[in-house]
């Protein structure tokens, strides 16, 4: 997961792209930790001490975790719970409807998890 | 690549009811979800899948790995797989709630008469022998150097629920109003999902729980979505006479229909949801939540969470306490991905 995640990140840094994560660790100082350690770089927003209690989970209805939404540059839901090629895949069509056509390729990663 | 084989072996619990349930499904991994938490993730949603009907009451599995292609990488998945994974999951009933749960059973089975403590024994005794059984048998399949043949003959002499089923149900015959009774039946009904056990158990708890709270727990031993589990949740509706059933069952009903991705479904699922809200609200739905509480979830989902809808805006702070809007990155593509490091 996370290295899919760095890699569809470092790819597409110069393209109308963002991820976006939502977490719900209850442990904010030791999820800080994490992040600098694994490298995580894109922007999360915090759930709150109630982890999957949280606010924003409990208005989204997320029952299972990691639960994925892919919207598009309106806001729109386009695809939910694409993981891996078809997460990529997602991605690329809703790029090229903006005019932008990329390829994404996944270098070989080890997977430390 | 490789295929996992869930096996069986997951403890579901409901109300006061713990049960074994037998799920088999075969996955195939891709390198792409590699990691455990995305294996384990997409399994969870495989089990929780309208086909199972088990929701997410799942907290215990057990995993067998058949691997495609044996590399060092897919053995080491396979010893971590291999064996009992316990499963912290987030909406398990409180401990507190079942225990108070249990010690009630107890105390009514105490108060019916000397015998059903005997009869809850001899039913227990059943249930460990079957269940040792069913636990050998899957011991004997994880042998990976098995032929087709001594692995169908494993199969073959496994225990058989027809058997189980004429056991207890001879066990039962003295006393079918009985809690063990009534357990005994969502039992055969959950372990066969169709065909004569099935019928006969569905039945008998129609026969002799009509008018009991318990019939709720009725509405999932069919897999849901089928014109089988309609039919049970429409029988249940119309003959229970307690609105604490009936409101269970109507969000049941409702909840199936919002995984669909028709308009008809999705009129149909409002409607339901709207009956919950004006007669059924405020009936306790347990884990703190009322029915009222959970429909107007749903019903928010149903609004704002489909394909083809905006997205609810997130306002909230980041991970260094600066807020920010989910809105602010309008104009981009954006993968919204609900995560934790657990």
């Amino acid at each position: 997961m996370y290295p899919h995640e760095r890699s569809l990140v470092k790819q597409l840094a110069a393209q109308p792209f963002a991820l976006i994560g939502v977490n719900s660790d209850r442990d904010l100082e030791k999820l800080r930790e994490t992040v600098k350690e694994k490298n995580l770089t894109w922007r999360s927003f915090w759930n709150g001490p109630e982890g999957t209690s949280g606010p924003i989970s409990t208005e989204w209805n997320v029952t299972g975790w990691p639960t994925i939404y892919v919207l598009d540059q309106n806001g729109v839901i386009r695809y939910k719970n694409v993981r891996g090629a078809a997460m990529d895949k997602a991605v690329t069509t809703l790029l090229a409807e903006m005019g932008h056509e990329v390829e994404i390729t996944h270098e070989e990663e080890e997977d430390h998890e | 690549m490789f295929a996992l084989n869930c096996v069986g072996g997951i403890l579901v619990r409901r109300g006061k009811i713990q049960r074994l349930a037998v799920v088999r499904r075969r996955l195939m991994i891709s390198r792409e979800t590699s990691g455990l938490l995305g294996c384990l993730t997409d399994i969870l949603h495989a089990l929780e899948s309208p086909a199972t009907g088990l929701g997410p009451s799942i907290f215990l599995l057990l995993l067998e790995v058949e691997t495609v292609k044996r590399t060092w990488r897919v053995w080491c998945l396979h010893l971590a797989w291999t064996g009992l994974l316990v499963v912290g999951w987030d909406s398990i009933p409180a401990g507190a709630q079942d225990a108070k749960q249990q010690e009630a059973a107890q105390a009514d089975s105490k108060e019916q008469d000397e015998k059903p403590a005997t009869l809850r024994e001899q039913y227990q005794a059943l249930m460990k022998e079957y269940n040792e059984a069913v636990a050998e048998t899957r011991r004997q399949l994880q042998n990976t150097e098995l032929t087709a043949d001594e692995r169908k003959a494993i199969v073959d002499s496994a225990p058989k629920v027809d058997a189980l089923a004429e056991k207890v149900n001879q066990l039962i015959a003295a006393e079918p109003k009985s809690d063990v009774a009534f357990e005994a039946h969502l039992f055969l009904a959950r372990s066969t999902r169709a065909g004569k056990i099935f019928d006969a158990a569905v039945a008998a708890v129609f026969e002799n729980f009509s008018d009991s709270e318990r019939l709720a727990d009725l509405a999932s031993v069919a897999p849901m979505g089928t014109p089988a589990s309609n039919e049970l949740l429409n029988k249940i509706l119309e003959v229970s006479p307690h609105e604490s059933v009936k409101g269970k069952v109507t969000y049941t009903m409702a909840n199936m229909l919002s995984r669909s991705e028709d308009e008809e479904s999705e009129k149909r699922c409002i409607e339901l949801l709207e009956t919950i809200q004006a007669k059924y609200a405020a009936i306790d739905a347990g884990r703190g939540q009322t029915l009222g509480k959970l429909a107007d979830r749903l019903l928010f989902a149903i609004q704002n969470l489909k394909v083809g809808k905006t997205a609810p805006d997130i306002v909230a702070k980041d991970l260094d306490e600066v807020e920010f809007k989910l809105s602010d990155y309008r104009g981009k593509v954006v993968v919204l991905d609900f995560w934790g490091d657990w």
